[in-house]
């Protein structure tokens, strides 16, 4: 998804087109090595386990990353994120289904600043809302 | 498990006395690999960055560096007794772009410690922190603030 939206094309409570992703343990690997975030519960199956989990869990940090260029891809190169908040309220498994989805809450023009105002998040594959995000992007137009 | 290695007084103690203290310095440069494997460690599948040559066509750095850099395990020096934890929330308010070669000085601050007991696992500490990230010309590009779930 590589979109191109201009500041007047955007309606409020749009929705975005969702994306559904699987991220698997090599992803997992991946995001471990680039972020430096080793803790074992995001790639040892025995060590997530013994902590109450049935399997090791994605991190948090790469949902937030996720999310966040799901609406830049959205919005197009354009619009330049300033602000991004987003809160966990539950656990993604690796290898199951993770969709993102969003909406668009607020646009407004402060001064010369075009802005647009996203609540995306991830959902599970049993449709629980895992990670929630509030994005706020500025046209430089 | 359960029940094991609860945080004690002396756990809390501890952090209590770092709050409003910088527990973690760093300097960084951003390099062209470290961008790289950033952006296939988000999205493998479709490699939405590829081919972009962020150094030599001087393209702003995606902001998900820094999402990245605020990951649990990347705040050296945090010597804290880290048991089990979980991310609560993350905000960032984003400045000045970022371009490859940048140098990044990385200050993070421990700003406040919550407790809560739970039968089931003890002492249950809410850790916020407080990181700012300033490039070589001590232009703010991002400050990011927090919470961490320890229990």
């Amino acid at each position: 998804m590589k979109n191109k939206l201009l500041f007047c094309d955007v309606k409020i409570g749009e929705e975005m087109p969702r994306i559904a992703t699987y991220v698997k343990s090599r992803q997992l690997v991946m995001w471990a090595g680039a972020s430096e975030d080793y803790m074992e519960i995001h790639y040892d199956k025995d060590y997530a386990f013994a902590n109450g989990l049935k399997e090791p869990i994605v991190h948090g940090a790469l949902k937030t990353a996720m999310l966040s260029q799901y609406v830049k891809s959205w919005l197009g190169d354009s619009a330049i994120l300033k602000y991004f908040k987003c809160k966990y309220i539950g656990i993604d498994y690796v290898n199951t289904k993770i969709t993102l989805k969003g909406e668009v809450k607020r646009k407004f023009i402060n001064g010369d600043k075009h802005i647009i105002e996203c609540q995306v998040w991830t959902e599970s594959e049993l449709g629980e809302v895992t990670t929630t995000a509030i994005a706020r992007l500025e046209y430089s137009q | 498990m359960v029940g094991a290695n609860k945080y004690n007084e002396s756990d809390v103690s501890n952090f209590k006395k770092k709050i409003n203290s910088v527990i973690s310095t760093y300097e960084i440069r951003i390099d062209n690999s470290m961008v790289q494997r950033l952006l296939k460690a988000i999205n493998p599948e479709e490699d939405l960055q590829a081919g972009i040559d962020y150094e030599k066509q001087r393209i702003k750095i995606p902001d998900e560096l820094c999402m990245s850099m605020m990951a649990y395990g990347f705040i050296p020096g945090v010597t804290f007794p880290v048991r089990r934890g979980l991310d609560g929330w993350h905000e960032y308010n984003f400045y000045t772009p970022l371009y490859i070669n940048d140098i990044l000085t990385v200050n993070c601050k421990l700003t406040d410690i919550k407790e809560k007991n739970s039968e089931r696992y003890g002492t249950i500490l809410f850790l916020e922190f407080e990181t700012l990230i300033k490039n070589q010309i001590n232009a703010t590009v991002c400050v990011h603030k927090g919470a961490m779930i320890l229990y």
